[in-house]
């Protein structure tokens, strides 16, 4: 009885005679040879086989003689000795049963290399920018500034974390004398001339009223508005931005400039100092000197002589006194500059403040969720884009990794073959 | 073998007697093993004698996970299996001239062939007829039925051993048993010149 399943049948004879099938199949292969005599047959042979090599196998053929010793014999001729050491074997044993180690090793090696290389710019990018972007607003807010107070941006940039934590101010009697060290530790005992400086960078609602504040507050600390200047802007030209100059007494300095700090939102701030004690000390010296030759011209003066030499005197005299005047009055600016601090201040009007709650923020509410949700995609797409710029840049890593993966797998495999 | 382990102790510290009485322990097993594989007295001398060398060099690797003698036989296995292995590609396998040259001029007693004496010479002559069989295997196929037959490995185990899966360690199996039945009957058909007769 000719079966279509035979040729299937022949097939499973071999695992159904080694006891390797699965019972589903062992029962379809025993119901179809009891029906099948082909198979029965193609079954009673291979069964008989496997009879007959199970003979062979109860065999043991004798080693030839004298194999032990030609074993020993070779071992000693070829100073064969036993390999490893038990721990370190072990060690190794693990190291390369389990391939994934060495996988996770390599890993850890790649992240460690590579990770920084790729990562690191994409957050510097953002750092940068945040920079750039400062640095930028410091630049605009000094266009309008004075010479002097461009000298200070290099400092400035350096210090625009002031913005966030106060500067330490300085101690009015205790500053330090950058550039005049010798001279003013050892010649000039008395007390320090210094020049001090503010620049204040402010956003605030209301400028014409805050101009009110700060005129009122630098009165009230004994100094004046040396000058201001404003002017309007924005799309309606209904905001208004200027500059003050205001000139305080020395020893009231850092209360202005606290004072200055809480008017609005701060975008910049600065102090900066200017020892002028040398200068001080040379102006005095040379009026001094120049007031020995005075009296000395007077006293020529005062003698009878020749009506020629008495003009010369005379125009020596003129020329002294006007130069003592002359650094008499520079000695007085000094003084002037020293007793009372400039600050600038420049001021920009805005609809809200940040840290504020906007009166008009509840307008067009509609656009702004508009806005942020774009903003937001923007930045998830921007995200997958860079995500997947990384892991593409990655793949010839991942490349090197399988290879190196597939190496010691196989540097496994032969490991285990070889015992 | 009661004292087995102390020879494996004493073998690992370098007490090459203890070794040598390992060697002696396993040479005839080992060497049969070898002779399965290789058909062939000369080459299976020379293949047990580097199984026995790389148990040497190895037996400090042995842990006691198995048994003694399944790490022997894993040895000698894998051994075997790379002889094969070089036979299948330097495709010299020609043993008809080659090995029962070598059996005639060298032939070993074997042992515990306790059936021996009861059987009749026709069973005999058939089992002497299927060894030939085996020896003319392609040595694919000859490697799983040893390992199946002889070393009385699961599938699994084969699988494992040869590297492959366990659908190719059957359908191997399968198709080995076909070939070695077909050179078998060929064999009885040439020596006994009658219709192959298995039962």
């Amino acid at each position: 009885m000719k079966n279509h399943n035979c040729s299937e049948i022949l097939e499973l004879l071999s695992p159904y005679i080694d006891k390797e099938l699965g019972i589903d199949e062992e029962k379809a292969v025993a119901h179809h040879i009891e029906s099948c005599s082909e198979c029965q047959k193609e079954y009673t042979e291979l069964l008989e086989l496997k009879k007959l090599m199970e003979e062979i196998s109860k065999e043991e053929i004798q080693a030839p003689e004298g194999f032990a010793e030609s074993v020993m014999n070779k071992i000693e001729e070829e100073k064969i000795q036993p390999e490893g050491n038990g721990k370190i074997y072990s060690f190794m044993d693990n190291f390369f049963k389990k391939p994934w180690i060495p996988a996770v090793i390599a890993a850890m090696l790649l992240v460690a290399i590579y990770i920084p290389d790729q990562l690191g710019p994409l957050m510097y990018r953002g750092e940068e920018a945040k920079e750039d972007s400062m640095n930028n607003e410091v630049m605009l807010t000094f266009t309008a500034e004075d010479a002097k107070a461009k000298e200070g941006l290099a400092r400035t940039s350096g210090m625009i974390d002031s913005a966030a934590t106060p500067a330490p101010q300085l101690a009015p009697d205790f500053a330090p004398s950058p550039g005049s060290g010798e001279f003013a530790d050892n010649v000039v005992p008395e007390e320090r001339k210094i020049i001090r400086n503010g620049y204040v960078s402010a956003d605030i609602t209301d400028y014409d009223k805050t101009e009110k504040d700060i005129t009122a507050k630098t009165q009230e600390l004994g100094g004046y508005i040396a000058g201001s200047n404003s002017y309007y802007y924005g799309e309606n030209q209904d905001l208004q931005a200027g500059s003050m100059e205001i000139r305080i007494p020395e020893h009231r300095f850092d209360e202005m400039m606290s004072f200055l700090e809480s008017a609005g939102k701060i975008n910049s701030k600065n102090t900066s100092t200017n020892d002028v004690t040398e200068q001080f000390f040379d102006i005095n010296t040379r009026v001094n000197n120049l007031r020995i030759k005075e009296e000395r011209l007077l006293e020529i003066l005062s003698k009878q002589g020749e009506l020629k030499d008495l003009l010369a005197v005379e125009q020596e005299l003129a020329d002294t006194r006007s130069e003592i005047e002359s650094l008499e009055g520079r000695l007085n600016f000094l003084s002037g500059q020293v007793a009372y601090s400039t600050i600038n201040i420049e001021l920009r009007e805005v609809k809200n403040l940040d840290d504020s709650i906007a009166k008009d923020s509840v307008s067009g509410i509609g656009s702004k969720i508009k806005e942020s949700v774009i903003k937001s995609i923007n930045k998830i797409l921007d995200l997958g884009v860079k995500g997947i710029i990384l892991i593409s840049s990655a793949l010839p890593f991942l490349l090197i990794l399988g290879v190196v993966y597939f190496v010691f797998r196989v540097i496994w495999n032969k490991k285990k073959r070889d015992l | 073998m009661q004292n087995e382990e102390k020879l494996i102790h004493d073998a690992k510290k370098g007490d090459n007697a203890a070794f040598e009485a390992i060697v002696k322990e396993y040479q005839n097993k080992i060497y049969t093993l070898c002779y399965r594989y290789t058909g062939n007295y000369e080459d299976a001398r020379d293949l047990a004698q580097e199984v026995f060398i790389k148990v040497y060099r190895n037996i400090k690797k042995f842990e006691g996970h198995s048994s003694f003698s399944t790490w022997i036989y894993q040895v000698a296995g894998n051994t075997c299996k790379d002889y094969l292995r070089k036979i299948k590609n330097k495709s010299e396998f020609s043993l008809d001239e080659e090995v029962f040259n070598n059996e005639e001029s060298f032939t070993p007693q074997v042992l515990k062939d306790e059936n021996t004496p009861d059987l009749q010479y026709e069973e005999k002559e058939r089992i002497s007829l299927l060894k030939e069989a085996v020896n003319k295997l392609n040595p694919e196929y000859k490697m799983v039925i040893i390992m199946r037959e002889f070393q009385d490995l699961s599938y699994e185990e084969i699988a494992r051993e040869t590297n492959t899966s366990i659908g190719t360690v059957k359908s191997r199996l399968s198709r080995g048993r076909n070939m070695l039945k077909g050179i078998f009957l060929q064999g009885m058909e040439g020596s006994l010149n009658e219709k192959p007769q298995l039962q």
